[in-house]
Formats: structure tokens, sequence, C-alpha cells
């Protein structure tokens, strides 16, 4: 696989921690089609890489958030922890159930919470 | 905080974690409105505070990517570090802006998340039986 430049992978981070504290997303919407299109990754090296890179990026989001005080750590683990356990469950059950229908029917429930606050 | 609201928080962070490793979504994306909704926070703070909702499922899910082989750690770092440039705006920004644009804008996110999955399900519907995407996006 290719060396991509620093300059590439600085474009890629400062793009990615951009929209990450903008929108409070980990920013892998933007990491890892970037890593595939610009930096030559198959998309499982841009998945697994684009983790690594989130992990520092939603730290960082996270420490300048709370710092302003907007961080409410304990609502953080509510929803944080159970979430673990819930990406075992669901890596577990990719390879059974997730099919082109399904895919579309999660794209169809985003845009009708997408629709929910547009009107909130 | 009621128990039927703590219950709910914890089920949709659960099925947030779910579907993220099932479609590869991140959690970011589901952890937002149930913070809003559920919990009952504000745009921004349900933003700020879904960042560190984010730590433990990437601090996992980097680790099993890792063992598997998937990582490449110094382009990894690579990116993550220079992105606290990009957080630093991003957070001045978020901080600025009114939490009904700020609302608008994640909705629009959503929108366009929702067409990227969209057009990932196109291709596998046509090609029925193959192998769908890696998990962890």
């Amino acid at each position: 696989m290719p060396k991509p430049s620093f300059w590439v992978l600085g474009g890629i981070g400062v793009a990615s921690g951009f929209m990450s504290a903008l929108f409070g997303v980990g920013g892998g919407i933007v990491v890892v089609p970037l890593l595939v299109l610009l930096a030559g990754f198959d998309s499982r090296a841009a998945t697994g890489t684009s983790l690594v890179a989130i992990f520092i990026t939603a730290l960082s989001g996270a420490t300048s958030f709370s710092l302003l005080d907007h961080v409410h750590w304990r609502d953080a683990a509510l929803v944080g922890l159970p979430a673990v356990a819930g990406t075992f469950a669901g890596v577990r059950l990719q390879s059974r159930v997730t099919s082109g229908s399904l895919t579309l029917l999660f794209a169809v429930f985003l845009v009708v919470v997408a629709v929910v606050l547009f009107v909130e | 905080m009621s128990v039927e609201t703590l219950l709910l928080a914890i089920a949709l962070g659960f099925a947030a974690g779910a579907l993220s490793g099932m479609f590869g979504v991140g959690g970011g994306v589901l952890f937002v409105p149930t913070l809003a909704f559920v919990v009952g926070l504000g745009q921004l703070a349900a933003q700020a505070t879904s960042l560190a909702a984010i730590i433990p499922v990437v601090a996992v899910g980097a680790w099993q990517q890792h063992r598997a082989g998937n990582v490449r750690l110094r382009e990894g770092i690579a990116i993550g570090v220079t992105a606290i440039v990009g957080v630093l705006g991003g957070a001045k920004l978020a901080t600025a802006l009114p939490e009904d644009l700020l609302r608008d804008l994640f909705a629009g996110l959503l929108l366009v998340v929702a067409a990227q999955l969209g057009w990932s399900a196109r291709g596998s519907l046509r090609s029925q039986g193959s192998p769908s995407g890696p998990p962890g996006r």
C-alpha cells in the first residue's frame, strides 16, 4: 500500500476534526472515504485506521467542550457504556443479517430523525 | 431523571452501538438525538456529550481492529493529532452558532449519512449475495 504524505493525512485530520467538533460525531464519515480516495487505503484498513484517529479526535473534542462546561459526563457514560456492549452484538449480527434492504431501512430511519430535528 | 428515561437511554445507547457495528456508521449520529430527545440536553450539550460517549466505543473498536491487523497506527495517529486543529475551530464555531441552527445543520448531516447509506445499499441490492463493507465507520 502507498505511503501517504503528511499533507494528505493532515488535510484529512483538520477536515475531520472540524466536522467532528461542529456536529458531535466521530468524523468517520469524512476519514474513511478520504483515506480510500486520497491515500489509497483499502476499505478495511481505512475503517481500522479511522478508529485510531477518531479516538484522539473525540478525546480532544470532549476535552475542549468540557473546558467550556458543555459535557455531561454522567449522561455520556449512560449511553456510551451500553454502546460498547452493543457494538459486540452489532458486529456479530452484521455477517448474518446486514443486507441492502436493511441498510435502506436504516437510511429511511435517519431521514425520519432528520425531519423531526428540523421541525423541533 | 426517571427510571423510564434511564432505561430508555441505556437501551438506545446499546442500539446505537449495535447499529454502528452493523452498518459502520459511528455512534455519534445516534447519540446526539438520544441525548437531545430522551435525556433532554440542549443541542450543543448533546453534541459535546456525544463526543465523550464516543470515546469508550472507539477505544474498544480500535483495539479490536488493531488485533485484527487492520490499523496503520502511524497514519491514524497523524490524522488524529492534526484533527485537534480542526476540533478547536469546529468547537469555536459550534459554541458561537445559535442552537436552532446547530440542530438544523446536524439534521442536514443525517440526510448526508442517509444518502451515503442509500448509495451503498443500492450497490448491494443490485449484486445480491456479495459481502457488505466492513464495520466501524
